[in-house]
């Protein structure tokens, strides 16, 4: 390690970044290699996700009874530190935004952010596009709401309230309205599915949302529902790397005790 | 000149935002890392330039809510007098703070506007968690008894009353706290920040457009 | 690049596997059928088997006419390309008739004599029938569909009764045009074949002939009378009852109506009832029972000690980043630990992450600093909002040399302290790895209940300080209060906040208990 991080300091980088350059590097190599083995080979064998099974069926569910959807993609953005969770909802908006211009599912999609406004605008867009119904999209099927979280929480819940929705699905970014939003979505008994992965909430997705997305299984969403191959590849570093820390803790609790 | 022409259309979609966000996103990573002045100063406008950004996004979103609201009442659609207030609202706040972010009229309604609603509504989510903890807590499995068992200890161990009942409560509640929340806390935390890396490299390697945007088209 | 027969992506040459759909892309290219899994060769948009296309919309359609039909010993074989219902939009035209299906004779048997006449028919016909197709002006009728010249008369003899000024015998102009042309262009080449002599066919060569077996039917033989039975005539007025009930709207996704919402709704109610009560009583009775059981905590204490041992007249940083929402339990914690500070001495630097936190803060401020006698801009500063939730502490640090605190501290080296009020997990992180890790400054911080979970990790890191004390919550500030001698608020509030969490530990249970009492009745 001390060599590495003497390595590191020759060529200019300090102390934790050194240790945080070492955690990044393995990523590049391990990705490049396994997104040609999933070319190649085919995806490895997923674990089930309940939440990404209900998602579909739910989709299925609001289509058939000609109800719409409401999508949440989190009161965080792209550009800031929730962007890999923000992003994540964007990927189940993706799926989602290609079922409805194939059905005529008609999805209310709401942020908090509005850095996510083109976002999402775009996602529906080029979904409307692909099937060659550009001029079924609505651009008003999107909407902003407010910055304010607590504002966003009531916005949402009047569109759960109000618009006549069948299932609510929120995936990314939340702090403590979350719990707002999914109560009154369990009061209306609609179905839900939640995903965050901030330890502050992660009781009140478990508790009110009937399938849960647990911390990194919203990262898996452009894997499980769209199964693109990049995506797959970069789940299976995830595990890799997952599965050397854990190592190395472990080797550092023995060392620990042992010295 | 046709195929002069797709190219490049299917270069201003797909190949120069990718390569816009790889060559930005691999600048700000080295700036991140190297005590280099030109870079880190380029890297420091770079983040500048997000808050612009940022900020001509905003204007978006408030289009975006005034095209909603009106639509909803031109067409009368069900709470259209909602969306009265809330244009009119919006634009008493615009008028009240041009003179300034510190005027007094803002402040007066920071002070009895914003601030109760805000905290009235945060604090709904007390009612909130106890349907919810009536609701969801149920005794299905092995785990969700040890969950309800935490959930006990926890909230008795919290409030003096747990001590009340008894010295193992408040010890039970700190070493749930302690030791298997924390160690779940941090279990957490890596997987998501592996995870965020995982999305970052995907679009520095090219493998993933910057966001979800153009389908998986040849066009 | 191999396009990809489910999405359309283009994938690199040797791939087995799309890149954005994970569908397999065939072996050695061979492109699958997705409605008949016949083989097709790569690049083709279209299945010559079944016609389904092969490729999205964007993908243009390559000409292919379907194959000539194929005459073998089995029998026929004809692709219908173009199919409409495979494809899924339907602005795109069928490019391609739609020959109909031919069914295929059971093998063994013998060729029927209209196959065998067919097999005279030689491929190059087909497609001048398919010119003249292309090439009939609207109105125009195709060969078969032609009136028979004895049927002329018919047609004119109709005409002026519709329309009166037309003269008898004089075919009207639409009728004109429907006049079998003589020097018509792509006129087909004679049919061979014997000359049909009865019925509508007349005159006409090459039509298929006659066989006894099909042109004449065969009679009906004695049929028994047909007797409903008991359970057909049943069914028969259900039917009739269902067709009669008016319409209903589809089934909706789980919507209990009546009884059912009535009973979650006053349940509801009571739960609310319940809690709003658990917070009342106690406050209006102003009772103080539980909090003489109250013992402060560890990382309370720890947050307790790290400021007594301040020297006086040290710098320390705070940090207000909680929103209104979390207001209700920062606010008690800021307030004692200003009282504490002021009481320490020390010269306060204030910031704020949130919008709304300076003007929150500034209130505290206000009324502690008075009763201490600190005075604004000599004791204590108010920075306000630091734009940037991301770089924010990172620009506090590095705006020191610029901007009011320029008395207090030069740089980051004079902080004594860092106090952080966190009222969600990020701001706290944020501090954390901009400015108590790269410059080693100390740090408590004083987070909500809710972030409670995530900066434990922190406090509890026993390898490297982060941070030397943590206060959570309402609780928290209680402790706090209690340890310090400043009964304050939280305090008072303790023995609410009791009854609150000993009712919805009780609401747990009992729903629970209602749970599987259900559970038995029904089960």
């Amino acid at each position: 390690m001390e060599t590495i991080a003497s390595i590191l300091g020759n060529l200019g980088i300090g102390g934790p970044h050194a240790l945080m350059f070492a955690l990044l590097l393995p990523f590049f190599p391990l990705l490049l290699i396994l997104n040609r083995m999933v070319r190649e080979r085919g995806s490895p064998p997923l674990r089930p996700i309940p939440g990404y099974d209900a998602l579909d069926e739910y989709v299925g569910q609001a289509t058939e009874s000609g109800r719409s959807l409401h999508i949440s993609m989190g009161t965080g953005g792209v550009g800031t530190g929730e962007t890999a969770e923000s992003l994540a909802g964007v990927y189940v908006l993706e799926r989602i935004a290609a079922q409805a211009a194939a059905s005529g599912l008609k999805p209310i999609v709401t942020m908090s952010d509005p850095s996510l406004l083109p976002v999402a605008q775009d996602v529906l867009r080029n979904a409307y596009a692909v099937q060659g119904y550009q001029e079924e999209y609505d651009p008003t099927c999107v909407r902003f709401i407010s910055s304010d979280k607590v504002a966003y929480s009531a916005g949402v819940t009047d569109i759960l309230d109000h618009s006549d929705v069948a299932a609510n699905i929120m995936v990314g970014s939340f702090g403590d309205e979350f719990l707002l939003m999914s109560e009154v979505g369990a009061r209306r008994e609609l179905g839900q599915v939640g995903g965050a992965t901030s330890p502050q909430i992660l009781p009140f997705v478990y508790a009110s949302v009937d399938h849960s997305l647990i911390g990194e299984e919203i990262f898996a969403a452009g894997a499980y529902l769209l199964k693109k191959t990049s995506h797959i590849a970069s789940l299976a570093t995830q595990d890799w790397l997952r599965t050397a820390i854990i190592v190395a803790i472990v080797i550092g609790i023995l060392l620990r005790s042992l010295a | 000149m046709r195929g002069l022409i797709n190219a490049l259309t299917i270069g201003m979609k797909r190949t120069i935002p990718m390569a816009i966000a790889i060559a930005i996103g691999s600048l700000m990573l080295v700036d991140f890392f190297f005590d280099e002045t030109h870079i880190n100063a380029l890297g420091a406008f770079f983040l500048q330039s997000t808050v612009i950004v940022v900020a001509f996004a905003l204007l978006l979103g408030l289009l975006n809510v005034l095209v909603v609201h009106v639509r909803k009442i031109g067409k009368r659609k069900e709470g259209w007098l909602y969306s009265i207030c809330l244009l009119g609202a919006a634009v008493a706040v615009i008028l009240a703070g041009i003179p300034g972010p510190d005027s007094s009229v803002l402040k007066w309604i920071f002070d009895n506007v914003q601030y109760p609603l805000q905290a009235t509504t945060f604090s709904l989510l007390a009612f909130y968690v106890a349907t919810a903890a009536y609701r969801g807590f149920r005794l299905r499995s092995l785990e969700s008894l040890a969950f309800v068992a935490a959930v006990i200890l926890v909230l008795l161990g919290q409030v003096p009353i747990g001590r009340y009942l008894g010295d193992l409560v408040p010890t039970a509640k700190d070493w749930i706290l302690n030791v298997p929340s924390t160690a779940g806390v941090r279990g957490i935390i890596i997987g998501v920040a592996l995870g965020t890396i995982a999305t970052g490299v995907r679009v520095l390697m090219g493998f993933d457009r910057p966001y979800g945007g153009e389908g998986s088209e040849t066009r | 690049m191999i396009d990809c027969p489910h999405c359309g992506a283009a994938n690199r040459e040797g791939s087995k596997f799309c890149g954005d759909c994970g569908q397999p892309l065939g072996v050695a290219g061979e492109l699958a059928c997705p409605m008949c899994d016949t083989p097709n060769r790569p690049g083709s948009t279209v299945c010559t088997e079944c016609g389904a296309r092969l490729a999205p919309v964007s993908v243009p359609l390559t000409e292919e006419s379907p194959e000539p039909l194929e005459v073998g010993e089995e029998g026929l074989s004809l692709e219908s390309a173009g199919d409409e219902e495979t494809a899924a939009e339907p602005s795109e035209p069928s490019e391609v008739e739609q020959p109909p299906d031919i069914p295929e004779p059971l093998p063994g048997e013998p060729m029927p004599p209209w196959v065998k006449k067919l097999e005279g028919i030689s491929p190059e016909e087909l497609p001048a029938e398919e010119g003249e197709e292309a090439s009939l002006a609207p109105g125009e009728l195709p060969d078969w569909l032609e009136v028979p010249p004895e049927f002329e008369g018919m047609f004119t003899e109709a005409a002026p009764t519709a329309e009166e000024e037309i003269q008898r015998g004089e075919i009207p102009s639409w009728l004109e045009v429907l006049r079998p042309t003589e020097e018509g262009v792509g006129e087909p080449a004679e049919p061979g074949g014997p000359v049909e002599t009865t019925g509508l066919l007349k005159g006409i060569k090459g039509a298929l002939a006659v066989e006894p077996i099909l042109a004449i039917p065969r009679r009906a033989g004695p049929v028994s009378p047909f007797l409903p039975s008991e359970t057909a005539i049943e069914r028969a007025g259900l039917f009739e009852t269902i067709l009669r009930e008016p319409v209903r709207p589809n089934a909706e996704i789980a919507r209990p109506r009546g009884r059912g919402m009535l009973l979650a709704s006053t349940i509801r109610w009571i739960i609310y009832l319940i809690v709003a009560m658990a917070v009342a009583v106690p406050m209006l009775l102003g009772s103080n029972w539980t909090a003489g059981y109250l013992r402060a905590s560890p990382p309370t204490v720890a947050f307790y000690d790290t400021i007594e041992n301040l020297a006086p007249e040290s710098v320390v940083l705070i940090s207000h980043d909680y929103n209104p929402g979390v207001a209700a339990e920062m606010a008690p914690q800021v307030e004692v630990v200003l009282d504490h500070l002021m009481e320490r001495q020390a010269r306060l630097i204030n910031v704020s992450l949130t919008p709304e936190g300076p003007r929150l803060s500034q209130r505290i401020l206000d009324r502690v600093a008075e009763a201490h006698g600190y005075v604004l801009g000599e004791d204590y500063v108010n920075l306000g909002y630091v734009v940037g939730v991301e770089a924010g502490p990172r620009s506090v640090v590095e705006g020191f040399v610029s901007g009011g605190g320029t008395d207090f501290a030069e740089g980051i080296e004079d902080i004594a302290l860092i106090v952080e009020f966190a009222g969600a997990p990020t701001y706290l992180r944020l501090w954390l790895e901009q400015v108590q890790g790269p410059y080693q400054v100390p740090m408590v911080a004083g987070v909500s209940a809710t972030a409670d979970p995530f900066a434990r990790p922190y406090y509890r890191n026993l390898a490297r300080s982060q941070l030397l004390g943590m206060m959570t919550g309402l609780v928290g500030a209680a402790e706090y209060e209690r340890h310090s001698g400043y009964p304050g608020v939280a305090l008072a509030s303790m023995d609410s906040q009791s009854v609150v969490h000993v009712s919805v530990v009780l609401l747990v249970l009992i729903g629970n208990v209602a749970y599987f009492s259900g559970r038995s009745k029904r089960g």
